[in-house]
């Protein structure tokens, strides 16, 4: 039986930062003009990769935050930096206790913990620095963004791998359909790190160049750095609105995609649903499309089944590298801006398109009013979330 | 609801809620077919353990139930022993170990497992990660209805980051209904600030990271009533009410 539809929310304010730029409008601007952030980079000193590094050097929290000091939560108080004036907004408007934090992470501080472990090789210690609670545990994180926040409500990590910020505006808007808060700043955050370099190296996954997501010769994905946070209301009034969530599990491998897109499509059918949409009124679609062989195969004969073949559909993995536990939040704000700017970006470096790939991949910008953008995000573990955003219902 | 618990204090929540007697068995994990259980990590088996266990006792169709896992720090033995490699010769990891590394690793596993397409949360809150599964498991419920299995379960964190002996491995689950049948164990509300009780646990589980949810599975197992700390009694900490049903 067919569920009615979810209440929407609406995203009131977001900030997002990454290889693109350290700032909100920096990455939009370097977006609308096709502008790559990838570069050759060393982020693993052995091995030379292209790759998306945050730009700049990155401040060290304040004072009363330094317990959880990490390129993480430098890299994530910065990107924050822009929204605490609408988080304090939301705090006056409904009390510390009705904001909640619902935040993605695939890594956590592990990239401290990386260095760590190599000094211990070397001098048989690990350096004082390094605490497994404040610094290398998701939590450090969440403390850290909930002290600069002054939010006091319900506060957790999502980490579903590379869905995990997307599941976390899932999450973070149950919250509210719940009633346990009236607003959820929703998040990601994840940086380069060895666990992800060499990971995906062992899977043989990792491009030559840099990502070319749905193109005939693509080779694989470029890995990134980045966050993004959201902050969703009960009330008020923003660029998009968040029209529903779909989520399912693949319940096929842990890291190859279901042959047939099963649990792509089922989270996509389940979003539409769960905002009452029908497929016919999907504007664009920002693709998990990571680059892989396989995954942007598969994810595009699933677009295919659900929304058609003539829906625009974009990666942006090409422009910010693959967040990871970043990617869902960053994606979203890029959905956000598409409706807010009547803007679809080129799905940069998919030209020519892999011929076996048959939907309308964008292969320049278009300018055109977009009233409702689908945002995939896949993982690990089957782990699929499909946001709908879309114009104030 | 239905209980289920595995550590190497015990396999099994006893009938009457007492500490049960210290053991090494390995768990059996029966949920996980041999060719799943090979490849899972310790904290993937103990918590698929945990899971069967009670689903089986509350009637959960693991099919079309959502897991929501929890713990504090996942699977660490996988994310240290690919720090060892990185220094020893390519310095790349095997690909099983770096699947095994992220967080959802039994979420995953599970679902391959039961073939349940149902999404499966996986989330992290340090101390507070048992009462915000609950209060996660208590949206879905509100969104969804249903059932939903609440599994928190956390390994010893390996050396040199962590201290293999601070405390044993150990999971344990709830199985949660909207609309509980007559063999229900008892009724839980949603996570609220405010103090509560702290049940007894083993010394052993006291600094264990799901302590609170250890508390709360002996707690329900000796029929308690009244409102239980999911932290350390804090006044301002959370804390949930229990309802025996019978």
């Amino acid at each position: 039986m067919a569920r009615a539809p979810a209440p929407p929310f609406p995203v009131t304010a977001y900030s997002v930062g990454n290889a693109m730029g350290a700032t909100t409008g920096e990455v939009i601007r370097a977006l609308e003009s096709g502008r790559s952030g990838l570069r050759t980079s060393r982020a693993d000193p052995d091995i030379e990769m292209v790759a998306g590094e945050f730009p700049g050097e990155l401040p060290p929290p304040p004072a009363s935050l330094r317990a959880y000091d990490t390129r993480l939560v430098r890299l994530a108080l910065s990107v924050l930096e822009e929204l605490v004036p609408a988080i304090e907004g939301a705090v006056a408007r409904y009390g510390a206790g009705r904001v909640a934090v619902v935040l993605g992470t695939s890594t956590g501080g592990i990239r401290e913990s990386e260095e760590a472990y190599a000094r211990w090789r070397v001098e048989g210690r690990l350096p004082e620095s390094f605490s497994l609670v404040l610094r290398h545990s998701f939590n450090g994180l969440l403390r850290a963004v909930r002290g600069r926040s002054g939010a006091g409500g319900p506060g957790y990590v999502v980490a579903t791998a590379c869905s995990s910020s997307a599941e976390a505006l899932a999450a973070g808007r149950r919250l509210l359909l719940a009633g346990l808060a009236d607003a959820v700043l929703c998040g990601g955050a994840d940086t380069l790190c060895l666990t992800t370099l060499r990971g995906f190296r062992s899977l043989e996954a990792i491009s030559r160049s840099a990502c070319r997501p749905f193109a005939a010769g693509r080779d694989g994905l470029s890995l990134g750095e980045g966050a993004a946070f959201l902050l969703l209301e009960r009330t008020g009034e923003g660029p998009a609105w968040l029209l529903g969530a779909g989520e399912s599990s693949d319940a096929h491998h842990m890291s190859h995609p279901h042959p047939e897109g099963l649990g792509a499509k089922a989270a996509m059918r389940d979003a539409l649903e769960d905002a009452g949409i029908a497929s016919c009124d999907v504007d664009c679609v920002n693709a998990h499309g990571t680059g892989t062989q396989a995954n942007d195969r598969i994810e595009a004969a699933a677009i295919g089944d659900v929304l058609g073949d003539r829906v625009p559909v974009a990666s942006t993995k090409a422009y910010t590298g693959h967040l990871l536990g970043a990617a869902g939040a960053t994606e979203a704000v890029f959905s956000i801006a598409a409706i807010e700017r009547g803007f679809i970006p080129e799905s940069l470096g998919a030209s020519p398109v892999d011929p076996e790939i048959r939907i309308a991949i964008a292969r320049e910008p278009l300018r055109r009013p977009v009233r409702r953008a689908l945002s995939n995000s896949f993982a690990f573990g089957g782990a699929n979330v499909s946001l709908l955003f879309g114009v104030r219902p | 609801m239905g209980v289920g618990l595995w550590t190497p204090q015990g396999p099994r929540l006893t009938a009457a809620g007492a500490p049960p007697a210290p053991t090494d068995a390995v768990p059996a994990s029966a949920l996980l077919p041999p060719a799943l259980r090979r490849r899972a990590g310790l904290l993937s088996r103990i918590v698929a353990e945990a899971v069967g266990q009670a689903a089986s006792e509350g009637g959960a169709d693991l099919r079309h139930t959502p897991i929501v896992y929890g713990s504090a720090y996942g699977e660490t033995s996988a994310a240290v022993e690919m720090m060892g490699a990185f220094g020893e010769g390519e310095g790349l990891p095997s690909p099983i170990t770096f699947h095994n590394s992220v967080h959802n690793a039994p979420a995953g596993y599970l679902s391959i497992a039961t073939g349940c397409h149902a999404f499966s949360p996986s989330i992290a809150a340090g101390p507070e990660t048992t009462a915000m599964a609950l209060i996660e498991a208590a949206c879905l419920l509100h969104h969804r209805g249903g059932d939903v299995i609440v599994a928190l379960g956390d390994e010893p964190v390996p050396r040199p980051l962590g201290d293999t002996d601070a405390y044993p491995p150990g999971a344990v689950a709830f199985h949660l209904r909207v609309a509980p049948g007559r063999g229900a164990r008892c009724r839980i509300g949603v996570p609220r600030r405010g103090p509560g009780q702290l049940p007894d646990l083993p010394s052993e589980l006291a600094p264990h990271p799901c302590a609170p949810a250890f508390r709360l599975a002996w707690a329900v197992a000796r029929t308690v009533r009244g409102t239980i700390s999911l932290g350390t009694g804090e006044a301002d900490g959370w804390s949930v009410s229990l309802e025996p049903a019978r």
